[in-house]
């Protein structure tokens, strides 16, 4: 019982620190990147994979209760939100004439 | 295992805080809206890390309807922000 | 139909929610259920939902897994651009035309899009879809039709 009981710990901080470093590259992506359109990739990408992978640690430490359905639908919601609002908002800008970002040349 | 969830919290929260700094920042308002959504989803992940460690599900409840207005609030905003309505068709 | 539909679904999130099958709160929870389904099938939504056969079912299934890794591909290389002190990024729009019978596959695709590394959808008037890209180099996936061809075979055959 203590066996199974350190997996899903070991399991839980696994996925807990993949999901956390994505969040940390999303968020130097919001601060660094240069224009809306380019942060929105970071956004998208990087939040939906670290809440993603966060929660899912969260619903494996939980274990087998009525609550971890809570926690995966959370995760679905998630999953949902990243692209949609990403899409939205880029299609919201592109049409109110937000010109992209683009590196100087030579 | 709640030393280790305290952790992620706080780690969270630094994240939030950066990115509140990128919503006050601008420079447009689309740039606002998307942070104040990323603020709402990491929101949600302390939500859920709450509700494990001090055991109460109804934090979950929280969590579920926050992340349910954040998103709706968030595709309101960008409607609103295109068409300049909220009701009606979207083009 | 379409309120069968979206009873069984809200019934499913009442489960979720409440966490217990005592005798009392399923009979509310079906009774809410209907008549929230009834509302939304009438007030949200006016077309019917679309019709997917078994096989463009098991498909979607197999789809789903992979787009779920070629998301995690595209935040890995999120951060190899980001993390780059240099940042090596030259963004351009492009734009792309892909024709699809039903408007399910164009939200696939333009889904997929979004999940495929350094690519984001901006925009889709009829069939063209204006793509952003953070390099050049990751407009090649979309432009030789690979993904397109990918998102048919799941819903049009």
């Amino acid at each position: 019982m203590i066996l199974t009981t350190d997996i899903r710990d070991a399991a839980t901080i696994v996925i807990a620190i993949f999901g956390g470093v994505f969040f940390l590259v999303g968020t130097i992506g919001i601060l660094r990147l240069p224009d809306f359109y380019s942060r929105t990739h970071a956004a998208t990408k990087c939040d939906t994979i670290g809440a993603g992978s966060l929660l899912l640690a969260l619903a494996v430490f939980n274990g087998l209760e009525a609550s971890t359905w809570k926690i995966l639908a959370l995760v679905a919601l998630v999953l949902l939100n990243g692209p949609t609002i990403g899409h939205a908002l880029a299609r919201a800008a592109h049409r109110t004439g937000l010109d992209p970002w683009h590196a100087e040349e030579g | 295992m709640e030393a280790f969830f305290w952790g992620v919290g706080i780690f969270l929260l630094v994240n939030a805080f950066a990115c509140i700094w990128r919503a006050t920042a601008g420079p447009t308002v689309v740039d606002r809206i998307l942070a104040v959504n990323i603020v709402g989803t990491k929101t949600l992940v302390v939500l859920t890390l709450l509700a494990l460690v001090f055991g109460r599900s109804m934090l979950l409840d929280v969590a579920l309807v926050y992340g349910l207005l954040n998103f709706v609030i968030t595709i309101t905003a960008s409607r609103f922000l295109e068409t300049g309505r909220l009701r009606g068709d979207w083009s | 139909m379409k309120t069968a539909q979206a009873a069984t679904v809200l019934f499913a999130f009442w489960l979720v929610l409440t966490g217990s099958f005592a005798p009392f709160e399923v009979a509310i929870g079906v009774a809410l259920s209907l008549l929230l389904g009834t509302w939304s099938a009438r007030m949200l939504w006016p077309e019917d939902a679309p019709v997917l056969s078994a096989r463009q079912l098991f498909r979607l299934l197999v789809y789903i897994p992979r787009l779920l890794a070629s998301i995690v591909m595209a935040a890995i290389q999120v951060a190899e651009v980001v993390l780059d002190p240099r940042m090596p990024i030259d963004p351009i729009v492009v734009s792309h035309r892909a024709v699809f019978a039903r408007d399910l596959s164009r939200v696939t695709y333009a889904n997929s899009i979004t999940m495929t590394p350094g690519t984001l959808t901006v925009d889709v008037e009829g069939d063209t879809f204006y793509i952003h890209c953070l390099a050049e180099r990751f407009a090649t996936d979309i432009a030789t039709g690979d993904l397109e061809r990918r998102v048919s075979r799941v819903f049009e055959e």
